[in-house]
């Protein structure tokens, strides 16, 4: 049975894996740099990015099916390890070469994430320091006395400045 | 009615305060590339105006304002970001540090390369498997002695140099403390400048962007809190205070002007600090450890080899000894379970003396009931285990309570036994359940302290052997290294077997030698009368049985589990190679964190010409006005002085 079409959508797979990497790196130094016209621009890089992988990932998940029907798997869904018990000589090569290539590119991806999700978290910390500062916390929910009650104080949640000049 | 030089003073008030504004601004500029320098700014504020209301005013229009003035001069730093700052650079401090050893580590081991230890193992197993081919080859017996000694010598050298590179790191880390405590000392000297200067009523500047330099140095160090607490006097409401910085776990560094020196290890959180007592107490004693466990199994599994055959062993391994004492508390605190212990502390002697491990025991035992007097007793040194158990089961069924001292006097007489360490490793096993010593105790002759030091002193491991945890006793065993077992488990002389074992492999790999490498009286010899015979049964069995070795599962660690000698091998660098890999990522990750928050730091703090050219262009031009004003007053003045009243002259 010949895993051609196999090893040609995991080539695609992996060259999607890999600019997504790149695009990851990219972002931690717009991240640095505080840059949000091009971080939004790379979001949607990255989205289309993620169509498209979910689009090859289906193809990969049927050109599986069709290469181990009939043959045992190890576990409930096929893995490519049982693929390259199945195949043979020349291809059997490749496709342990592209495992190795997709499982080194995918811990990359996985460690830029962490460091980006780090770099965010830092921002937003600033950012909501900040803005609490202008504006003013909601007044408690809780009961009080009637008379003391501000009318004013529902609205007050989602405006930015609490000016009343 | 206001005074006749109201407008001068409000004119000179203006330009005494651009003034100011310029001088604050030169300072500024010329300070554009101090490092830790933050921009300073000046308020400017209004006098109050003229006239104050109250019953006797002027009736003159409205409050004439008065002038204005420098307020305060500020320095601009947001402490959000110092917050921040200081976490980040915590952890690059530890992950840093940890990196840094894990590569010393790293280059040590050298694996995998032509003179690391799998090689030289490899090669040692060819040479074996080439005598295999020609048993009666004389060069081939000298290929493999010489291969052997390799073996050893590369083990001795791993193991040497890890300890070097260990005792290495204590230094490192009394040198680190010492710095700390230099820092934290230059801190409490700027808290007393800082709280000389404020009641005053004055923003010290330099003063605090000194105090946060040393701070920000401090955060890489360990991990600190610090809060600020009120100078008092007529400080200023910006005046930040004195620092009060508290280690993360609690315990105070500095506070005011004195700084807390004496801190204790043990308390110390993440940071640089951490990261040498870690890589000193997990890091290089585990894979010391793994050396040994190595070392010492190919070693007696090929000594066994030899032995079935009749030969001398190949590898020169000392007999394994043990010294075991026993503590035992003789009240009546431990109840029913001293049977419990009598037939594990049987059972521990019969898998000793199994394993062909010489063991001595002594006894010492204590009553306790808090009251000086009688001293502990204590019972000769013996090799039979049940000298001591009869004695133990006569002790324990004795009703009467000796009047003896506490515990820890039982622990010094034990120590006086002078055990030496030539004859087998150092093991004391306390058996009791109730607090040992009364802290603080003034009648007692030694303390929980000297203890513990006089035990570290001759290499003694202490385990404790109790009901419950009072608190006390877990700790004693922890500071010994030894273990805390349940008097109620039923394995623990399996643990204490297993400790014992440990200590008597421990420091092998450093003294790894071959004793005499005898193929030559190898029976082998008596056959080789029949050249064809090569592979004949007698000749290379025994051979075949030494390469073995290196394909037989063991139980390297003593965990339990077996595995071959390759396996266990690349299980050890292996794991070695992942924690290295996580510090160098993270401590990337962590510098790349902190040099995102220094840069907007930066952004906040430091120095921007351009807007100091601006201000310089604002504050000059309210300057020459304000001389401007003087101008007219003094016109006004001359006028009024020189010009009134002078109709028709």
């Amino acid at each position: 049975m010949s895993a051609h079409q196999l090893i040609h959508t995991l080539e695609k797979l992996l060259a999607l894996h890999q600019s997504l990497h790149h695009l990851s790196n990219q972002k931690t130094d717009v991240l640095k740099k505080g840059n949000i016209d091009s971080l939004k621009e790379i979001i949607k890089d990255e989205q289309k990015h993620l169509l498209a992988i979910q689009k090859v990932d289906k193809e990969r998940e049927l050109e599986v099916y069709k290469l181990i029907s009939g043959h045992e798997m190890a576990g409930e869904h096929p893995s490519i390890s049982d693929c390259i018990r199945i195949v043979t000589g020349a291809e059997k090569e490749k496709l342990s070469h592209i495992q190795e290539q997709l499982t080194t590119c995918l811990t990359q991806i996985k460690e830029a994430n962490e460091l980006n999700q780090q770099l965010l978290h830092q921002s937003l910390q600033f950012i909501n320091l900040s803005l609490e500062m202008v504006s003013p916390e909601p007044q408690e929910i809780n009961y009080g006395r009637p008379s003391q009650k501000q009318a004013t104080s529902t609205k007050i949640r989602f405006q930015a400045f609490d000016s009343k000049a | 009615m206001s005074s006749t030089f109201f407008g001068l003073e409000t004119a000179r008030r203006g330009m005494v305060s651009q003034q100011g504004a310029l001088y604050v601004t030169g300072q500024n500029i010329a300070n554009a590339n101090t490092p830790g320098y933050s921009r300073q700014r000046v308020n400017l504020v209004q006098t109050t105006p003229f006239p104050a209301p109250g019953w006797n005013r002027p009736e003159i229009p409205g409050q004439l304002g008065t002038g204005v003035e420098a307020g305060s001069i500020q320095r601009i730093r947001d402490s959000f970001l110092d917050v921040q700052y200081r976490g980040e650079n915590n952890k690059l401090g530890y992950w840093k540090t940890l990196d840094e050893n894990y590569k010393k580590l790293e280059e040590i081991m050298n694996e995998p390369s032509e003179t690391g230890l799998a090689n030289t193992i490899d090669k040692f197993w060819q040479s074996l498997q080439d005598l295999a081919a020609n048993p009666k080859s004389d060069g081939a017996r000298a290929v493999v002695s010489q291969r052997g000694m390799a073996v050893a010598e590369t083990f001795s050298y791993l193991a040497n140099s890890l300890n070097s590179i260990k005792s290495d790191l204590e230094t490192e880390i009394s040198v680190t403390k010492s710095q700390i405590d230099s820092i934290a000392e230059q801190i409490a000297n700027v808290n007393k400048q800082i709280g000389d200067v404020e009641p005053h009523g004055y923003l010290p500047n330099d003063l605090y962007d000194e105090r946060d330099r040393l701070i920000d140095e401090l955060s890489s160090l360990i991990n600190i809190n610090v809060e600020y607490e009120d100078s008092g006097g007529n400080a200023s409401k910006m005046a930040e205070g004195q620092a009060v910085i508290s280690l993360a776990g609690g315990p105070v560094l500095v506070s005011g002007d004195t700084a807390f020196t004496d801190m204790d290890l043990n308390q110390v959180s993440i940071g640089k600090l951490q990261a040498l007592i870690h890589a000193h107490d997990d890091v290089y004693p585990q894979m010391i450890a793994d050396l040994d466990n190595l070392a010492y199994t190919i070693a007696t599994q090929f000594n066994k080899v030899q032995s079935d055959a009749g030969l001398p062993p190949f590898f020169d391994v000392p007999e394994p000894k043990a010294q075991v004492v026993f503590i035992v508390d003789n009240t009546s605190s431990m109840g029913d379970e001293l049977e419990n212990v009598t037939d594990n502390l049987e059972e521990l002697a019969g898998k000793l003396t199994g394993d062909g491990i010489e063991s001595t025991f002594g006894l010492v035992t204590f009553g306790q009931d808090g009251e000086p007097g009688g001293s502990p007793n204590k019972n000769p040194l013996t090799t039979d285990i049940n000298d001591i158990l009869s004695k133990l089961n006569t002790v324990l069924k004795e009703d009467e309570k000796n009047l003896a001292e506490p515990g820890l006097e039982a622990i010094m007489e034990a120590i006086n036994y002078n055990l030496d360490s030539s004859d087998g490793v150092k093991e004391f096993v306390l058996i009791t359940d109730a607090p040992v010593y009364v802290e603080d105790d003034e009648q007692s002759e030694y303390s929980i302290s000297e203890v513990i030091d006089a035990l570290a002193e001759h290499g003694i491991k202490l385990h404790v052997i109790s009901k419950s945890d009072n608190g006390q006793l877990r700790p004693l065993a922890n500071q010994t290294d030894g273990k805390f077992l349940n008097i109620d488990s039923e394995t623990f002389d399996d643990d204490l077997y297993n400790s014992i074992k440990l200590d008597i492999r421990k420091g092998y790999a450093d003294q790894m030698e071959i004793g005499q490498p005898d193929f030559e009286s190898d029976p082998s010899d008596e056959t080789s009368n029949n050249p064809s015979d090569e592979l004949g049964d007698g000749n290379t069995t025994n051979i075949l049985n030494l390469l073995d070795v290196f394909d037989g599962k063991f139980d390297y660690d003593l965990s339990g589990d077996v595995s071959d000698f390759r396996s266990y091998y690349q299980s050890v660098i292996g794991k070695m190679a992942v924690d290295s890999q996580q510090s160098g990522r993270l401590s990337g990750n962590s510098d790349m964190l902190r040099q995102a928050v220094e840069e907007r730091r930066m952004e906040v703090s430091s120095v921007s010409l351009d807007e100091e050219m601006t201000n310089l262009i604002q504050f000059q031009h309210a300057y020459t006005a304000a001389a401007r004003m003087i101008t007219v007053q003094d016109q006004l003045l001359d006028k009024i002085i020189n010009g009134m009243g002078t109709v028709g002259r």
